[in-house]
């Protein structure tokens, strides 16, 4: 309850420091606009060519692409500026602050920067999903769904789990400037359905660096073209990456040497 | 005058050589639009009758990464905040211009950059081609090809450096800059070969300068144009670096004038 509060009170405070700059946060909202309106021109012109691309059609690639867009503004509202903060601090050995707050340092590092006006970029996401399904003619239930959100908070947590896990080199390399730019490289290739791509990649990004366990698995499930049981598979891989991730920080603190020492 | 150049070149080097790990990672990040574009349209090509075949394909999109790799500027960031923080006084003592200084850390960290980039083009090569990455064995069309590329990293490094300039009036740039990288990314070459763009973007690429700094060079590099139009091609670029560097002088020019020099 302790550790809520505290995150809620970073939320608030970052709100205000973002509302302070009210042309920097619309320009934001304007560029994920700009950049979702620039895929979904590429997807347009692709479909203007061929019918399918490898058993996926236009608007499950649109629904792809939408919910790949909530996944990726979520995670950039609450944890990429935390996360992309790492390799400085440890750096300048500016963690000592953190490490010797009353609360778990993982916690502390990944959720002290939320972008909470980053929140409103999933509504791009949200109205193309909602277009893509009403292409699909889907009729789904609540337990259809609850499938779907389970799937997707565990592929949210596999992301997490993998990107934290990278900053964390930051400990054994020393200085890592290029880090952010792994964001670039790990979401690009989700807004594609990883089955597309040809083998060995997409058993790579399925389930080595699984980051089509984000969206498509999530998606192949709610369209019924995976089996039921994936989501076993996904929340068995989101709890093993997520412990990798808890191990992996806890093994590397001990390699931390601060700026006072 | 050659003699700073050459100081220049080397203190970015110096820079560079301590974090050679961070390069890596910038040219896989480069690389990783035109990589998806190339297994999307691989996938696409599969029992589709498009203009260009798998391997056709393929060899296309390697030779983006390539040129894309060469060409690429990342000047309107560091530019907009030197601006903003006050860093942009530096650039007003010393005797080299803003655009000289940008040309040599891009030169310098392209040759850097270039090793790493081989071995991954080769890897893929290999894997999707069977064969090693090619140069082109024409003597002239290899000619053609580095003076293409160099007017294409011209004419990058003028755009992104422009829209860096802004800054004295705007005091943000991440507009845009995601509005030239929209642009690049439909009208260059870079996720969708210019020949299977609508005609209407196709007439649209034709008047823009985004396909003369990747899709031009690459289509030399394929070996897929005349002598005729190789010529006019260059003519082009030609012209686009001339213009666009007037554009620089002038906005250059105008924005000094506003510039206060806040937080230096």
């Amino acid at each position: 309850m302790k550790q809520l509060k505290i995150i809620l009170a970073l939320a608030k405070i970052a709100s205000k420091q973002y509302l302070e700059h009210r042309i920097g946060t619309a320009g934001s909202i304007f560029n994920s606009i700009l950049s979702l309106a620039t895929t979904l021109l590429i997807i347009t012109i692709i479909f203007n060519l061929v019918k399918d691309l490898n058993g996926w059609t236009k608007a499950e690639l649109f629904l792809i692409l939408g919910i790949s867009r909530i996944q990726l503004t979520v995670f950039s509202a609450i944890f990429q500026r935390g996360i992309n903060k790492i390799p400085e601090s440890v750096n300048i050995g500016e963690l000592d602050l953190l490490l010797t707050k009353p609360i778990n340092s993982q916690l502390l590092v990944s959720f002290r920067y939320p972008k909470v006006y980053e929140l409103i970029n999933t509504l791009t996401g949200i109205i193309l999903t909602f277009y893509a399904l009403q292409q699909l003619r889907l009729q789904f239930d609540f337990w259809a769904i609850a499938i779907l959100v389970a799937a997707l908070i565990c592929g949210q947590i596999i992301f997490y789990s993998i990107y934290f896990s990278l900053a964390t080199l930051s400990f054994w390399i020393g200085r890592f400037y290029s880090f952010p730019d792994f964001f670039l490289i790990l979401s690009n290739p989700m807004s594609y359905p990883s089955d597309i791509y040809t083998k060995p990649m997409d058993t790579i990004l399925t389930y080595f660096v699984p980051i089509g366990l984000v969206v498509t698995v999530p998606i192949k499930i709610f369209l019924e073209k995976s089996p039921l049981y994936f989501l076993a598979i996904e929340f068995a891989l989101t709890v093993l990456f997520l412990t990798f991730s808890i191990w992996w920080w806890n093994i590397s603190l001990k390699r931390y040497s601060s700026a006072s020492s | 005058m050659l003699k700073k150049y050459f100081v220049l070149f080397k203190t970015n080097w110096q820079s560079l050589s301590t974090y050679r790990g961070d390069l890596v990672v910038f040219v896989l990040s480069t690389c990783i639009l035109p990589l998806v574009a190339l297994l999307i349209w691989r996938a696409a090509s599969v029992n589709n009758n498009l203009a260009y075949n798998q391997k056709e394909l393929t060899s296309y999109f390697l030779a983006v990464i390539f040129v894309k790799q060469l060409t690429y500027s990342w000047a309107a960031y560091f530019v907009g905040e030197d601006i903003l923080t006050g860093n942009f006084s530096s650039y007003l003592i010393r005797p080299i211009t803003i655009l000289e200084q940008y040309m040599m850390n891009n030169i310098s960290e392209k040759v850097f950059k270039l090793f790493i980039l081989l071995i991954i083009l080769s890897i893929i090569s290999f894997w999707m081609l069977g064969k090693p990455l090619q140069i082109p064995e024409n003597p002239v069309i290899f000619l053609a090809l580095i003076i293409s590329i160099s007017l294409g990293l011209l004419i990058s490094l003028l755009m992104t450096i422009i829209v860096g300039l802004t800054t004295f009036w705007t005091h943000e740039q991440d507009f845009l800059r995601y509005l030239l990288g929209s642009f690049e990314t439909v009208f260059s070459g870079l996720m969708v070969p210019i020949i299977f763009l609508p005609t209407l973007l196709q007439q649209i690429a034709t008047f823009l300068p985004f396909k003369y700094s990747i899709s031009f060079p690459a289509e030399i590099y394929l070996g897929k144009l005349t002598t005729g139009q190789i010529l006019s091609g260059l003519a082009i670029q030609a012209l686009w670096t001339i213009g666009l560097y007037f554009v620089y002088k002038v906005i250059y020019r105008n924005g000094i004038k506003l510039y206060q020099g806040y937080g230096s």
